[in-house]
């Protein structure tokens, strides 16, 4: 941690609301994307990161952070979200989303793909792989940790992760096969 | 054949996560080289995972409105739960939806045989269109494309509604304001010239903002704001905004027939081409799709920009009925 931010959350735990502000003003628009990129759900999303930043604020006092404010901050919001996609409700939302996408997925080519889509199409897609599987990589992709942070935290082993990141990969890959470049598909169609 | 790559996902997984050794890495390289098959589905990995975390497309959160809801929370002093908002949305979609039979009716009662209306319908077919709307706003169609036109003395509002896609540059009037409809989405003007791409059988609606500011929204969602330069799309499916951070040149060269390519595959160039000039330019073989090209062209003829493609990529041109053809040994390097 370096010496900023530590001055900052000094100013932070002695109840400095400006600080709060300037904080939350810095992290609100990447955690919510990380909160939907769970939840699929943009209010609900919404909900989860304000929730986190008021329980922040109240624990202000109390709370350690070993490595990092955003690092804790991420940390929370993954909880959260994994707490209220355990949710019943949810539950059940998630799984017809996921009918949904891959119906979708099976549509005819579509030409002329326009990369903002296929950005799109990748998010939906990270939507419908396996809890674990879809945790990992976020953990790796989102949160940019390290193989063994992940381990560490999720309690599994390295080669476990080292699994879960493959077959993401794999999954997202064969359920995007019509809409990544045209040139590269057809390089695998081409080989004999 | 099938690919071999069943084993390798993991190790291209930690590739590109940085967590590969030395060894593996060397792995990794000796597989790419035996097979070009090898090379596209690394490639295709690499493209999922890179853009998994990319922000050139972003979903837009209203952080000031997030504040100062937080901010009173704040004072209030306790964390409010978690709570679902779907029966709250519902009974506005309800109420909407009351509204809007109800004005409907009215709206019929007061316009006996449209006196105090003015509609106009423009459709293009095969080629793209330009016309003039009846308040002096000016539409350019693209092919294939649908607008119909009212203006509402009564209400003094100017209604659009868009199939396909059109350039739009509005005469603005705080009097009168100007609506586009497509689907699901509207846009408001604010003083503009605009681009909205919204054909029914595609995924998304896409707007371009050239100059002034809009307001892309749907009934239920305000939507973005956006101004002169900035780019948004529209995702039909999960009902969701998202601003686009990257540039795309080429969105006006149907209008401008102006084009600009950076590094772009020579399959989508021709594709792009075919498209503005309904012309029939053909890459003669599948390792001419993967050359890539830089260049600008500003030209009405496409047979013209063909021949400066094949000039500059070292391919032979033929002409074959409609067909101009072009052809080669393929790219070693890019352009």
């Amino acid at each position: 941690m370096d010496l900023s931010e530590k001055q900052v959350l000094e100013k932070f735990r002695q109840g400095n609301q400006s600080t709060f502000e300037m904080i939350f003003r810095a992290y609100y628009q990447p955690l919510c994307r990380y909160a939907f990129s769970f939840l699929n759900d943009k209010e609900e999303a919404e909900e989860v990161v304000q929730t986190a930043f008021i329980s922040v604020w109240e624990k202000r006092t109390g709370i350690e952070i070993e490595t990092s404010l955003k690092a804790y901050l991420y940390r929370m919001v993954r909880n959260s979200c994994l707490n209220v996609i355990k949710h019943e409700k949810v539950k059940q939302q998630h799984v017809a989303h996921q009918l949904y996408v891959g119906e979708v997925a099976a549509e005819s080519v579509m030409h002329n793909v326009q990369a903002a889509e296929l950005e799109i199409k990748i998010a939906q897609a990270m939507q419908t792989l396996p809890e674990q599987c879809r945790l990992v990589f976020q953990l790796s992709r989102f949160e940019e940790l390290k193989y063994q942070e992940i381990a560490d935290q999720l309690q599994i082993s390295i080669k476990t992760v080292e699994n879960h990141m493959g077959k993401a990969l794999k999954l997202m890959r064969e359920q995007l096969k019509d809409y990544l470049p045209l040139f590269l598909i057809f390089m695998n169609n081409w080989m004999p | 054949m099938k690919l071999q790559h069943d084993d390798m996902d993991e190790l291209i997984g930690k590739v590109l996560a940085g967590e590969a050794t030395e060894q593996e890495q060397l792995q990794l390289n000796t597989w790419l080289a035996a097979n070009p098959a090898n090379q596209t589905y690394f490639d295709n990995l690499k493209i999922i995972f890179d853009k998994a975390a990319s922000n050139d497309v972003k979903v837009e959160f209203d952080t000031d409105a997030a504040w100062n809801k937080v901010r009173d929370r704040l004072s209030e002093g306790k964390v409010v739960s978690i709570h679902k908002r779907t029966e709250r949305t519902s009974i506005w979609v309800r109420i909407a939806a009351g509204i809007a039979i109800f004005s409907g009716v009215i709206y019929f009662l007061n316009n006996p045989i449209g006196q105090t209306t003015q509609q106009m319908a423009v459709v293009s077919a095969d080629s793209t269109r330009q016309d003039t709307l009846p308040d002096g706003s000016t539409a350019f169609l693209n092919k294939k494309s649908e607008l119909a036109y009212t203006y509402d003395a009564k209400a003094k509002s100017r209604k659009v509604k868009l199939k396909g896609e059109a350039y739009f540059s509005v005469k603005h009037d705080e009097e009168k304001p100007f609506v586009i409809e497509a689907e699901d989405i509207l846009v408001r003007d604010i003083g503009t010239e605009f681009n909205l791409k919204a054909y029914p059988e595609k995924d998304t609606i896409e707007i371009l903002v050239t100059e002034g500011e809009v307001q892309f929204y749907t009934l239920y969602d305000s939507g973005l704001n956006l101004k002169a330069g900035q780019r948004a799309i529209y995702s039909k499916r999960n009902k969701m905004f998202y601003r686009i951070e990257k540039p795309d040149t080429n969105i006006l060269a149907y209008k401008t027939k102006v084009f600009s390519f950076n590094n772009t595959d020579l399959k989508s160039v021709v594709e792009l081409l075919n498209e503005v000039y309904n012309s029939k330019i053909v890459l003669a073989n599948k390792r001419l799709f993967d050359c890539r090209l830089t260049a600008n062209y500003k030209e009405d003829n496409p047979a013209i920009i063909a021949e400066v493609i094949a000039e500059t990529m070292n391919l032979t041109l033929t002409r074959k009925g409609e067909e101009l053809i072009l052809d080669g040994d393929g790219c070693t390097n890019s352009q």
